[in-house]
């Protein structure tokens, strides 16, 4: 599969992850016995899946991967609403139909990952199916027009944290060079409501089938007669992604420079309230804590052993382990599950004094703090031109330079990472 | 508000695009929308366009709205042709690009409706107008030499 294919399933995925309309309690159908399924299954590593479907008669009673391969009739007949059954195919429309006849709908339990080369298509049926959302994306307009007449409105398409970090850090530099008063930010979550409420920025919360076709409106119409932006560097923007990582384009530049047009250093702290009650009510101890945090939604987990290695070995060196935890995640085992608000979170490490984690948008939201931060990047070509260290670096983006780890792992297994465990625990350990 | 409008421009453009279909045989071929303000782009634009060209196998390209000093300065050039579209189907060809990418042999020089966001934003000492065409509007890999 080409990249550019490969990305656009990614993108899409992530998107619907972000905006819930995929959870880890649903049964993950995927549509298709082909290469498409199985990069979504890799991103969708800790996701529940259930099989895959394909009306292919020679493919049917296969094994996949794992998953049995049925046809359609066999396993939709009973309508299930906990079924989510992804498409990848440039059959999208003939696949659509044939599920919508067992009672599933399109942007509730089918979700169309990638519409394959028919999505470049003049036909009627694409055409229509593009008008319709952008007619729906006026209804949005005008109904949140309503009450906010004259705001200027910012639209972030993408619920990742450290986007959503990004976008908290430079917005108001933005609106102050646009003189821009009254505004209005859209998200698709209420966690990215959190993170920009971090830099006293309100936001309101939309589901993203909404905030797509908000986009297409504001698009078609013009952002500027609509009074409009789209905060984000590269979603859905071919020619824009392009550039990430090429001759060091790291994240933050695409942000800052890109979307927000800010040249030159600029840098934002946001206030952060005391600790102190965390580490009284959870009986840890200051300067001796390590915040564990192994999730990311990007990023493929690296496997428990090695976790739960890394806190009995630190352990052993007298540390306080917890596993930063949110939602459903569970803490490594043999550790507690803490789930820190962002509005403590950089005093909680400040105090702490140790954080060591895989590479995700909390790492933005933390790289001010003083804690030392063993930060784990996965190995490969991910982003556009660069690997994932190279355009998500801490350093690289000089969002933090002391205190700091940085760790490309090539697999996830324990044994393929001793040596990056002895590194951390060394990291940890030295004062 | 009305979208109405938009979408209707945006409708007359498939008929354009047919007509270019069927003319000049679009499997083997790219079209790319010179529409950029700055001659420069334009300039890097054609300058480079016979890499990606040769990057994407494609036997020739249709050149849109390219000015009399372009087409003169690229006369040599027999993959070129060179075709002028009025502005009103510019302007459709355009929204319909915004619509939705409909088709994935149309390149337009600039971020106008095809992006949210605008790469030249990230011009600096390091990054130039050069990669910017190279890179991000033909999608080649490297800058060519000129």
């Amino acid at each position: 599969m080409n990249l550019e294919l490969t990305e656009n399933i990614e993108d899409n995925l992530i998107s619907a992850i972000n905006s819930s309309d995929i959870t880890k309690e649903n049964d993950i159908i995927f549509f298709g016995a082909n290469k498409s399924s199985l990069t979504m299954m890799e991103i969708l590593k800790d996701y529940h899946f259930l099989a895959i479907i394909d009306n292919d008669k020679r493919k049917q009673g296969q094994l996949i991967s794992g998953l049995k391969v049925y046809s359609p009739d066999e396993l939709l007949a009973d309508y299930n609403p906990n079924y989510r059954i992804l498409i990848a195919s440039e059959y999208y429309a003939a696949m659509r139909k044939q599920l919508e006849t067992f009672g599933y709908k399109e942007g509730k339990e089918i979700l169309i990952l990638w519409h394959g080369n028919r999505y470049y298509s003049i036909d009627d049926e694409t055409f229509n199916y593009h008008a319709s959302k952008v007619r729906y994306g006026e209804e949005v307009y005008n109904e949140f027009r309503k009450d906010a007449p004259s705001d200027f409105i910012f639209i972030c398409p993408y619920a990742g944290t450290g986007d959503m970090y990004l976008v908290g850090m430079y917005l108001e530099e933005y609106m102050k060079t646009h003189e821009i008063t009254g505004y209005s930010v859209i998200v698709p979550n209420n966690n990215c409501k959190r993170i920009l409420g971090l830099f006293d920025l309100k936001a309101i919360s939309m589901e993203y089938a909404k905030i797509e076709c908000l986009m297409m409106f504001c698009r078609m119409r013009g952002f500027d007669s609509t009074h409009s932006k789209v905060l984000n560097d590269g979603f859905n923007q071919i020619m824009v992604k392009r550039l990430r990582g090429y001759k060091n384009i790291d994240f933050n530049t695409m942000f800052r420079q890109g979307v927000f047009e800010i040249k030159g250093d600029y840098n934002y702290i946001f206030k952060q309230e005391n600790a102190d009650d965390i580490f009284t009510d959870n009986s840890l101890r200051k300067g001796r804590t390590v915040l564990l945090s192994p999730y990311a939604n990007t990023i493929t987990k690296i496997s428990d052993d090695f976790w739960i290695k890394l806190a009995k070995e630190l352990k052993a060196l007298d540390y306080d382990v917890v596993t930063n935890v949110s939602g459903d995640e569970e803490s490594i085992e043999g550790t507690m599950g803490l789930f820190v608000p962002y509005k403590q979170i950089i005093s909680f490490l400040d105090d702490a004094g140790y954080f060591v984690g895989v590479r995700s948008g909390l790492c933005d939201i933390i790289c001010s703090s003083r804690a030392k931060m063993a930060v784990l990047y996965p190995f490969g070509n991910v982003f556009g031109a660069c690997s994932t260290y190279d355009y998500f670096s801490l350093e690289k983006m000089d969002l933090k330079t002391d205190n700091l780890l940085e760790i490309i792992y090539e697999k996830t297994d324990l044994s393929d990472n001793i040596d990056n465990l002895n590194k951390i625990v060394d990291f940890c350990n030295i004062i | 508000m009305n979208s109405n409008k938009d979408l209707e421009i945006a409708d007359k453009a498939r008929k354009y695009w047919r007509e270019l279909e069927n003319k000049y045989d679009l499997n083997n071929k790219a079209v790319i929308l010179i529409d950029n303000d700055d001659d420069n782009v334009n300039y890097l634009t054609l300058a480079y366009a016979d890499e990606f060209r040769i990057s994407k196998n494609y036997e020739s390209l249709i050149i849109l709205n390219a000015n009399a000093k372009l087409k003169e300065e690229f006369a040599n050039n027999k993959s070129f042709i060179f075709l002028d579209i009025d502005k009103e189907k510019t302007l459709a060809i355009k929204k319909l690009y915004m619509l939705y990418k409909f088709t994935d042999r149309l390149i337009i020089n600039n971020y106008d409706g095809t992006s949210d966001t605008d790469a030249f934003n990230l011009l600096s000492d390091n990054i130039t107008v050069n990669d910017i065409v190279a890179i991000s509007i033909l999608g080649l890999n490297k800058v060519p030499a000129l």
